[in-house]
């Protein structure tokens, strides 16, 4: 039985920065909120933790377009489309 | 905390316009860099109406009432739950949270499907994207939910309407709300395939499950309507056919058609306009039930109220929707065509063909006899009532045909039934119904629906029993497994099949409870001083006291009742009138209800005379109406056993596996917890008692409705508010003065310068459409079906000139594996 445990760093995620940034929101939210029933305050943590969605949702958004531009040519596709049929 | 959540509104109306564009462009040009940033956007908006969610949840919490919505919808002695649930509870609110939940919904349909389906996520995403945008357009120009009051801010809420702070009515609107959204996600794949071109089965097959999840929502939101009606209303009934009821059902026959239309489509390669067009009209029904209740085209006691300006916004949308749907559909007629011909007028297609029929007549019927109120006042400036008893008409031989249907259909085969082939199929169920009918009139039943009804959910039973039965030997044999096991591993291999026939269980359920609380219902009003009795079927109730209390939310008076049955005290009831404060002039109606399987005993208090020591009070036996609940819940498993993941009982599918025989039975078990199996009395047809109300004030009772203007127009004889009980005894004084039924009508016409006071409109002038509009439907539906079939059944040879001998090995093969299909 392996543990298989890997020791190489594995690069932080976006949707893992937004949950830890809604984490924190929420956290500090909680701290300062004074004088506020405990639903009002998980609500509020419920609208920091969906601003964080907006964040990753943003990003997410935003992100195709500075990337490169996979675009499909259309001859490549037709191309494509005729080698798999004959592929044994 | 406003300003936020209406920026935020505007944001998600740009995101989406964005997310529309974006993926449109991204199609166009092949670009996949366009279409996942739309893809993006499109979760972007659904982030954002979750925090401006959030934003208006905390504001009702905390009582932020500088929101005019907060303020209209809430106050500070409503209890958190009811806080809540005010988010949806108003006009604003429910548009918003009717964005949300197809954000919601639409997100996880499209994430589910962004491999699988490439070609059609843009569209989807832009057609989901652009209802999303009218909707957002209608909160950011005209329903802000978080609009402010321009001058000073109120310190206190006005509180959510008394008849909302009721636990169906909480959970009720979220429910109908994922029914009407869900149905959004296959019209969003239907156009999406009409735009691409990609018309093959596909699309279906991507939106199946998604129509069966809004279906199963749509199903329970009904129920939990109908719940909320009769526990809260207080006349003993739970569906008067309102105009808002209807435009709940309206959505729900369609999308059943499609159900199982659907079926025909993948099986056969038939009916794929008819497909598309019923996705299409779907979809534009919960847009148009939505524009009922939020218009005030209509009067209803669920309605938002009256807003002209809204309801041309509606329109414009709706004129628009059909104008492109069916645009793309007739542009892509002839990718459009079907694979295959009827083959038989004896076949499961033609059964499904009679089931869309009499489903697509019971949706046009029911939205023409709905709206037939608003065009006699635009046509003869006379609004006039249509009420329960003209849909009943029609829907009671209309409901039982579609039970028939419910039993012939699954014993027909694909493409063609033989005459052996019918008599082995049809001789148990026919038998049985048969032995059920001739139980019901030796038990003294003389009302010819109810028996019908009975019959037919006999038929049904033995079908769905055969076909279990055959399915689960047949299995056993090939399996050499118990016959528990080969029954899991025949529903764990068609769980679409086996789910349904679970489904049709429910409906018999259903039936069996209209049946019984509509045609052997008794009930009786009365006034009791402390210590009178009154006696209805097998209870007797004695009036104890009454009793006032408050709570600081509401002033409760509750009558103290104790119930007696064969000579001996079997319970204690306590039905009660609350008032709210803010909402004097809105007293809730707090039934009491002692529920068994056979029956419930229904006690509400319409009138009291707290001072003296008077109630007034309402008694009704309402005989298999837990069936009727019962029945949605058995449905609802049978929709989970078709949702059930491929691998769901995958250990029965194996050959004799250890221990699969208990875990079977365990699961059987606990599918059948919901379903008590102690046996039922049926209540036979006893005479209504009537001490109270003579035979002629009933039957007019029956023919004029509730004038207050509040009760969404109930029957006279079922309405519990105070002016009803005014009519009731006009009534009883006009039939003391020997006045006839019709000189009633007249006197009520007169009296208030319409027909608006008659539950049916006359069959007379213009009024007479209304009574000839349902035979045109049904019969000009049913010329269509025919000429449809005839068309199919034409064969190709004939059509070709061509010889197409048919292999009789291939033949039956087909015929296999078409029975096989799941």
């Amino acid at each position: 039985m392996s543990s298989e445990t890997s020791t190489e760093s594995q690069p932080f995620e976006p949707w893992q920065f937004f949950t830890l940034a809604g984490l924190i929101g929420a956290t500090i939210v909680v701290f300062f909120a004074k004088g506020q029933t405990a639903a009002a305050i998980i609500f509020l943590s419920l609208i920091v933790f969906a601003a964080a969605a907006i964040g990753f949702a943003a990003l997410r958004a935003a992100g195709p377009l500075a990337g490169t531009d996979l675009t499909i040519d259309a001859d490549l596709d037709a191309r494509l489309d005729d080698e798999l049929r004959n592929l044994d | 905390m406003a300003t936020l959540g209406s920026y935020l509104l505007l944001a998600a109306f740009v995101v989406a316009a964005y997310a529309a564009s974006m993926s449109v462009a991204g199609a166009r040009r092949r670009s996949n860099r366009l279409i996942e940033s739309g893809v993006g956007a499109f979760y972007l908006v659904a982030a954002i109406m979750a925090a401006a969610s959030a934003i208006i949840i905390h504001a009702f919490v905390v009582g932020d009432y500088s929101i005019r919505y907060v303020q209209e919808a809430s106050d500070s002695v409503q209890p958190l739950f009811y806080k809540l649930t005010a988010y949806w509870g108003g006009l604003d609110g429910s548009i918003m949270f009717w964005v949300f939940m197809l954000s919601m919904f639409g997100s996880a349909a499209v994430y589910a499907n962004r491999e699988r389906q490439r070609e059609l996520i843009p569209y989807v995403v832009a057609t989901i994207s652009v209802v999303q945008m009218f909707f957002l357009f209608l909160m950011v120009v005209h329903n802000n939910p978080f609009s402010t009051f321009l001058t000073e801010n109120p310190t206190e809420g006005k509180g959510l309407s008394p008849l909302l702070q009721n636990f169906y009515m909480a959970i009720h609107p979220p429910t109908m709300y994922l029914g009407f959204v869900g149905l959004t996600i296959p019209y969003a794949f239907g156009m999406a395939a009409l735009i691409t071109g990609h018309l093959d089965d596909s699309w279906l097959r991507a939106t199946r499950r998604w129509t069966m999840i809004a279906w199963l929502f749509l199903t329970i939101g009904l129920m939990l309507g109908m719940l909320w009606a009769y526990e809260e209303l207080g006349w003993g009934g739970y569906w008067f056919w309102d105009p808002v009821e209807n435009a709940a059902a309206l959505p729900w026959f369609t999308a059943t058609a499609f159900l199982h239309s659907v079926m025909v489509q993948e099986r056969r390669g038939m009916l794929r306009v008819w497909n598309m067009s019923l996705v299409i009209t779907t979809f534009f029904l919960t847009i148009f039930g939505t524009f009922l209740t939020r218009s005030g085209v209509v009067q209803s006691v669920h309605a938002f109220g009256d807003d002209p300006k809204l309801a041309w916004m509606f329109t414009a949308f709706m004129v628009t929707t059909l104008i492109v749907s069916f645009g793309f559909v007739i542009y892509r007629l002839p990718l459009l065509k079907g694979r295959n011909e009827l083959d038989s007028w004896m076949s499961r297609e033609a059964a499904f063909l009679a089931n869309n029929w009499i489903l697509l007549f019971s949706a046009f019927f029911v939205l023409f006899a709905t709206m037939f109120p608003t065009l006699s006042e635009a046509v003869r400036h006379e609004r006039i009532t249509v009420g329960a008893p003209f849909f009943n008409r029609w829907m009671l031989p209309i409901g039982l045909a579609l039970l028939l249907l419910t039993g012939i259909g699954p014993l027909l085969a694909w493409r063609k039934s033989t005459f052996v082939n019918l008599r082995d199929q049809f001789l148990f169920p026919v038998l049985l119904a048969t032995a059920v009918g001739i139980a019901v009139v030796a038990l003294g039943v003389r009302m010819w629906s109810a028996g019908l009804c009975f019959a037919f959910s006999g038929m049904v039973v033995g079908t769905i029993l055969q076909e279990f039965w055959r399915g689960a030997r047949v299995r056993q044999g090939t399996t050499g497994t118990d016959l528990f096991t080969a029954l899991v591993g025949l529903v764990g291999r068609n769980k679409r099949r086996y789910g349904g026939y679970v489904v049709h269980v429910g409906v018999v359920l259903i039936f069996l409870g209209f049946a019984g609380s509509n045609g052997f219902k008794q009930e009786e009003t009365g006034e009791l001083r402390p210590g009178q009795t009154m006696t209805v079927g097998a209870y007797t109730v004695r009036f104890d006291a009454l009793k006032v209390t408050d709570d600081g939310q509401k002033q409760m008076v509750t009558g103290h009742i104790t119930v007696l049955k064969g000579g001996k005290e079997y319970t204690k009831m306590y039905p009660a009138r609350w008032s709210f404060r803010r909402h004097e002039d809105e007293p809730t109606s707090e039934v009491a209800i002692q529920r068994s399987f056979a029956e419930d005993l229904y006690i509400a208090m319409p009138n009291y005379n707290a001072a003296e020591q008077i109630a007034n009070v309402r008694v009704t036996v309402n005989p298999l109406i837990n069936w009727l609940w019962s029945g949605f819940g058995v449905a609802a498993v049978g929709t989970g056993i078709t949702l059930l993941p491929e691998t769901a009982f995958a250990f029965a599918a194996a050959s004799v596996p250890a221990g699969a025989a208990t875990t079977t039975l365990l699961l059987l078990i606990a599918l059948l917890v919901p379903v008590p199996a102690r046996a039922q009395h049926i209540e036979t047809g006893r005479a209504p008692n009537t001490a109270a109300m003579t035979p002629m004030e009933r039957e007019v009772g029956h023919a004029v409705v509730c004038m207050c203007g509040t009760c969404g127009r109930k029957l006279v004889s079922e309405c519990t508010c105070a002016k009803a009980e005014e009519m009731r005894t006009e009534i009883a004084d006009l039939v003391k003065r020997g006045k006839t039924k019709k000189e009633i009508l007249d006197f009520y016409i007169e009296k208030y310068g319409s027909q608006q006071p008659l539950a049916e409109p006359l069959d007379e002038g213009f009024n007479r459409l209304a009574w000839a509009l349902p035979y045109v439907l049904g019969v000009g539906a049913l010329l269509l079906v025919i000429w449809v079939a005839l068309r199919w059944s034409r064969p190709v040879a004939a059509v070709a000139g061509t010889d197409l001998t048919i292999d009789a090995d291939l033949d039956a093969r087909l015929d296999d594996e078409l029975r096989n299909l799941d």
